[in-house]
């Protein structure tokens, strides 16, 4: 879990900038530029501030706050205890069919998200999340919210990485299902297309300007042409994990690090931040 | 609306700026001063950086950065052995019986006990003797315990007598206000009390006036105690609107000042 920051002390190292691990610990780390300290700790960061934190962790309040300027799936929150498990298999059927989706609103790194093809996939997955029901909960935290969403058939799904105006990493990921309908992980390629860059920064410049985006990954489908070649927003990540691009491609990775590190360092010394 | 978002709007109001609100709860705001575009979510800051909130409401991370600098109640931290597999590489301890053999080398009883987090309201629990602590580290470390944490920290007992805190924007204090027990989460609200007192205040500034440039926040507060002895020591940060008696429901025309003056040094800072 200490993967950003191992990346970023290997970057800062090619790039001879200096650095202090807090108290001699692996995950607290310090930089001091134009004077002033600025620190990451796990995947925390100093980009952005606490509240696009905050709404970012929130699946339900994003979709609420965007759907209107930017193309997402449908999406119905349920709330623990507002209804039944077989209320809510009830609900999303004859909403949108099969297949869905079904995660909980707080989650991160796709815990506890499953694809679900019938009615009793989703009742496991409603009751693991609201109820870690069979301790099968990846999370191990009981939520309160979760939202179901017809399963987009798509061409490409993409991580988009935003850093202060530029794009600094797209790459799209080939996954399946295992038989649980938990996200198995296939392969990643990164993207080098200044067209592909362009068509999904312009579909996310509106989000990025209402909420003040300054640092996010991107989380987003393209369809096929057949179905119109639309672009979907599924969600942003406050604190973009690098472990699995880094896997594929460390060197690539690293830049990406160097990119970002020198981007905000040049930001902090001109004052602009 | 929220409270917290309830005294933006109150703030913005007053001083004659437009704000819209972004959703149906009424918990997101959206306003220009001085030309530049501000967000505001629940009882969170756009004025606090997301690592220095992940400080403020880490114990470990807060002891980690500022013990050297200021008394803080000796802290070590202990992860549940069970925790899920991404973190399993940082456990140390691998039962119950070497985490309490680990606690007894480092501190005397009693010691307070609690989850590592500071945001919500978080009881710490003072454990007297073996079979206390035991009972302590079972309970935080049930994952079937809404509250569950896989962080738990064990702090020495050290009574305080007097709570404080002290806010401050851009290194230039807010308010310094009686605070609550820290310790306490189920007491009927207190009284929101400003220290009149010059000497204290002066004290107590001069004790967290070494720390602003260390933690490096536009918004920043800093909860400190004070023993029966009379020394005072650092107990938390604050980073957002809801910590210690800020999150009490008579804290309203405390919060509706406090963003007042932000607002209003903002303006001035710009103009």
């Amino acid at each position: 879990m200490t993967i950003n920051i191992d990346l970023l002390k290997e970057a800062a190292q090619q790039l001879d900038i200096p650095f202090t691990m807090i108290n001699g610990t692996s995950y607290f780390m310090e930089f001091e530029l134009a004077g002033k300290p600025y620190y990451f700790c796990w995947g925390a960061h100093p980009y952005n501030s606490s509240v696009q934190t905050e709404i970012f962790k929130d699946k339900n309040l994003c979709h609420e706050l965007l759907q209107d300027i930017v193309q997402m799936p449908p999406s119905k929150t349920f709330y623990k205890g507002a209804e039944t498990t077989d209320e809510i298999v009830q609900d999303v059927e004859a909403r949108y069919g099969y297949p869905m989706i079904v995660k909980p609103c707080n989650g991160t790194l796709a815990k506890d998200v499953r694809f679900c093809t019938n009615a009793e996939e989703v009742k496991c997955a409603v009751d693991t999340i609201f109820y870690n029901h069979n301790n099968k909960s990846e999370s191990k935290n009981i939520e309160e919210e979760l939202l179901i969403q017809p399963y987009i058939d798509h061409k490409k799904e993409y991580r988009m990485v935003y850093f202060y105006g530029e794009i600094v990493l797209i790459y799209h990921r080939d996954y399946t299902f295992d038989e649980a309908g938990r996200l198995k992980k296939i392969k990643i390629v990164i993207e080098d297309d200044k067209a592909l860059e362009k068509k999904l920064l312009d579909f996310v410049q509106p989000a990025i300007d209402l909420l003040n985006i300054d640092y996010t990954g991107f989380d987003l489908f393209v369809q096929h042409e057949s179905e119109g070649g639309n672009c979907f927003l599924i969600e942003l990540n406050s604190f973009p994990l690098f472990r699995v691009v880094s896997e594929y491609d460390y060197d690539s990775t690293i830049e990406i690090f160097k990119k970002m590190l020198l981007i905000f360092k040049s930001r902090v010394e001109s004052g602009v931040i | 609306m929220n409270r917290y978002i309830r005294c933006w709007a109150a703030a913005l109001e007053a001083l004659g700026l437009a704000f819209e609100i972004l959703d149906q709860k009424q918990n997101c705001l959206r306003t220009i001063i001085a030309d530049k575009p501000y967000l505001f979510y629940d009882q969170a800051l756009p004025f606090v950086m997301p690592s220095i909130s992940r400080i403020a409401v880490s114990k470990d991370l807060t002891y980690d950065l500022l013990h050297p600098k200021i008394k803080m109640p000796q802290l070590r931290y202990y992860i549940d052995f069970d925790v899920e597999e991404t973190y399993q590489e940082q456990v140390e301890f691998r039962s119950y019986a070497a985490i309490i053999a680990d606690i007894e080398k480092h501190f005397n009883y009693p010691i307070f006990v609690s989850a590592n987090r500071t945001q919500k309201k978080v009881k710490a629990n003072l454990c007297a003797d073996a079979i206390s602590l035991e009972a302590e580290l079972k309970r935080l470390f049930d994952q079937k315990n809404p509250d569950y944490y896989p962080l738990t920290v064990v702090e020495e007992y050290l009574e305080p007598v007097a709570n404080y805190m002290l806010l401050f924007f851009q290194n230039q204090l807010l308010y310094c206000i009686q605070d609550q027990d820290s310790f306490v989460d189920e007491k009927a609200e207190q009284a929101i009390v400003e220290l009149t007192d010059k000497a204290l205040v002066a004290k107590l500034l001069s004790l967290v006036s070494p720390l602003l440039p260390i933690i490096n926040s536009d918004f920043i507060g800093f909860r400190v105690s004070e023993d029966a002895s009379g020394v005072l020591y650092l107990q938390s940060l604050v980073a957002d609107l809801a910590s210690g008696i800020l999150g009490q429901e008579n804290s309203s025309p405390l919060l509706t000042s406090i963003s007042k003056k932000i607002i209003s040094a903002i303006l001035v800072a710009e103009n």
